[in-house]
């Protein structure tokens, strides 16, 4: 009650200040605003309700194109701190990220403290990789980032409260790794193979000891009308990797299993995982601890199949 | 209390003008599209038009749905950038259409959406002649040597808005600029290539020549333009074009040169037809062209990455070359003969795993499976004629 009153007059101040500056760097900087729903679900974790957390990618969004508008970007401009992974992810807002940045708002890209990856690949070689969160133990050093950023520049929150926030949801992090190693422990070594479509998975491999193959998933056109020559990369995939289960975003999931049957001679399971967005509250993947369980199920359960 | 409220309002007014203040409503998200959904794969769908009706169709290639969209009426060509139709009408305007379905290329992976296909409007311009987006710019090139430059995030909310009109008669947008051959007023063709910015604006102009520019392709190692004397490859590297000529092999006539390119998207081999017998085939990657002998032919377009070199015939075969060698690999008669060497001319629309063939002279498109000794895979219809058909979603 206390707090609430200093933190009403501390606003009808800073608003008079703005008044004549016009710049509106006198007034509370209380709010933070994160970029995207994974980094949001995190820093909420941290915030807890010290601090009003808006998040601009809404859920099942892609975080690459999602774009933001004319009232986010005034509220970007006001915060007391910019949560954004930075390494290249968040194509669509990286402007209004730097306009913040130039009128003096404290940002935070958390990718730069998770000793990111280098992309190997064609086209982007050398290009950090953004998708840090596939690992939990670089979760765990971007909390120690967002919560030092918040003590420091959050205007109200009480710092004790965030570090032992931060502390629990470091706990929380250190049960997942350890649950998920558990889990793909019991995985034999020769199927710890992520056949997939996804893109985002290189933190986990790493951190799990998994080997991520690239595949081209046969399309929906592909899928109305197959040969065998539609299916020959990707049934050479699985053959090579010896493995029950592919991991693909596939609109049609079951026929692809069907056509892979038929077509190839193999049969395999085709299992969907959550890759860049949690989804809606109750859908799987409402927070990222959610999102990380239910990828562990999904890849545990599938390659220890058959 | 009261003296914070007060004081707001005034912050407000004393602070409102010229500032990026957000309206009292909440706007709508910058770039967002009503009702797009990102997809796992690509959303391939054709835009149909019916010469005889003008009724202009939107078929989905992973649901065979049919969504009437609009009438273009005396619609005689159309062109494609990968989501929007641009319909040439009877009164020598061009009538756009959104597709719905799109992809974003985002290099090491790609982003597929999809959205209603609907009827956009009409733009002014006598007789396209190409059709290319990027994600700032929709450019379309005229016969009559001008350029018009649409606001591309105002296409993709339903808005045709002209951002520039100018002289040049064959232009592509690329790297945040637009590449343009160089034509006076009034004249169809020019003799080299430009870099101008959005609005028009010459940055610098590509030294080597391209005399009598037609025929233009975007791929992944630049952008062509078919000269009298060859190809021109422009690129761009840390801000600096370049221009370089890939001659052809001897000396060409005018009507035996490349003025029109058949591609699938992403391609770095390009097709064309080499007057009425043979079609050229353009390596970008490996700087050299190759002329195969086809017979009659109607339509070519090229897979490239080691796929066929396809070509249409005027009997109505459909024939697979390989490029190397020249070797036919596969032929399969699709079309009467009346119909693949009749008006209007069939055309071949290749992606990444299919390529489609439309009849003119009925509502089918045949899906052919290119990697499959050209395989019918499926024969989609659609009500009244496939006069003309571009791919969106690729």
């Amino acid at each position: 009650m206390i707090r609430r009153a200093a933190k009403l007059f501390a606003f009808a101040t800073a608003v008079l200040l703005a008044v004549g500056a016009c710049s509106g760097a006198g007034h509370e900087r209380s709010a933070i605003v994160v970029t995207t729903n994974i980094l949001g679900d995190i820093t909420r974790a941290v915030v807890g309700d010290q601090a009003e957390v808006t998040v601009l990618m809404k859920p099942n969004a892609d975080p690459h194109s999602f774009g933001v508008s004319a009232r986010q970007a005034a509220d970007l401009e006001r915060a007391g701190l910019v949560v954004y992974n930075g390494l290249g992810l968040e194509e669509g807002v990286l402007r209004h990220v730097r306009a913040a940045e130039g009128a003096g708002v404290p940002v935070l890209a958390v990718g730069d403290g998770v000793h990111p990856l280098r992309y190997t690949v064609d086209g982007a070689e050398g290009q950090p990789d953004p998708h840090f969160w596939t690992d939990p133990r670089r979760v765990r050093d971007a909390v120690d980032a967002i919560s030092k950023h918040v003590v420091d520049h959050v205007d109200g929150v009480a710092p004790e409260v965030i570090r032992r926030n931060a502390d629990r949801y470091r706990a929380e992090l250190d049960g997942l790794d350890a649950s998920m190693r558990e889990r793909f422990g019991r995985i034999p070594p020769q199927r710890r193979k992520l056949v997939t479509n996804h893109h985002v998975f290189g933190y986990f491999a790493k951190r799990f000891g998994f080997e991520v193959i690239g595949a081209v998933i046969p399309s929906g056109t592909t899928l109305a009308s197959p040969s065998a020559s539609d299916l020959k990369s990707l049934a050479d995939a699985v053959r090579a990797a010896g493995v029950p289960a592919i991991f693909a975003d596939s609109s049609q999931p079951d026929r692809l299993a069907r056509v892979l049957a038929d077509q190839a001679g193999l049969r395999i399971a085709v299992i969907p995982l959550f890759s860049e967005s949690l989804s809606e509250p109750g859908r799987g993947a409402g927070t990222y601890l959610e999102m990380m369980r239910a990828n562990t199920e999904a890849i545990a359960g599938g390659l220890s199949a058959g | 209390m009261l003296t914070a409220v007060t004081a707001v309002v005034a912050a407000l007014s004393a602070c409102g003008k010229g500032d990026d203040a957000p309206p009292a409503g909440e706007a709508p998200p910058h770039g967002y599209v009503e009702g797009a959904e990102e997809m796992a794969e690509a959303q391939s769908r054709l835009i149909v038009a019916d010469r005889e009706s003008g009724a202009v169709r939107v078929l989905d290639l992973l649901t065979e749905r049919v969504t009437e969209i609009g009438k273009a009426d005396g619609v005689h060509a159309v062109h494609g950038d990968g989501r929007y139709g641009y319909l040439t009408t009877v009164d020598e305007s061009v009538h756009v259409v959104d597709g719905g379905s799109w992809m974003v290329d985002h290099g090491d992976h790609v982003h597929y959406y999809r959205a209603e296909a609907r009827d956009i409007g009409p733009v002014q311009g006598k007789g396209l002649t190409g059709a290319h987006s990027d994600p700032a710019a929709a450019v379309l090139s005229f016969a009559d040597g001008t350029t018009t430059v649409l606001d591309r995030a105002r296409l993709d909310k339903g808005t045709v808005a002209v951002t520039g009109t100018f002289p040049r008669a064959v232009a592509v947008p690329y790297r945040e600029h637009v590449l343009a051959s160089v034509a006076d007023p009034g004249h169809e063709r020019g003799g080299g290539v430009e870099i101008l910015a959005r609005d028009g604006k010459p940055v610098a102009a590509i030294p080597e020549p391209c005399p009598s520019p037609a025929g233009e392709a975007v791929t992944r190692r630049g952008v062509v333009f078919g000269c009298a004397d060859g190809a021109l490859l422009v690129t761009e590297q840390d801000g600096v074009f370049r221009g370089e000529k890939i001659h052809y092999p001897g000396a060409v006539g005018e009507d035996e040169r490349a003025t029109e390119f058949g591609y699938r998207p992403g391609s770095d081999t390009l097709a064309a037809r080499a007057g009425g017998k043979a079609v050229w085939s353009l390596d970008v990657s490996h700087k050299n062209w190759s002329r195969q002998e086809t017979g009659p032919v109607v339509a070519a377009a090229a897979v490239g990455s080691g796929g066929p070199l396809l070509a249409l015939t005027a009997d109505g075969v459909l024939h697979g070359y390989q490029r190397n060698t020249g070797a036919e690999t596969a032929r399969v008669p699709l079309l009467p003969a009346e119909v693949a060497g009749g008006a209007p001319a069939p055309a071949i629309r290749v992606d990444n795993t299919r390529a489609y063939l439309n009849n003119p002279a009925t509502g089918e498109i045949h899906e052919i499976d290119y990697n499959d000794s050209l395989r019918r895979a499926r024969t989609l219809t659609v009500p009244g004629k496939a006069s003309y058909v571009v791919e969106t979603g690729r």
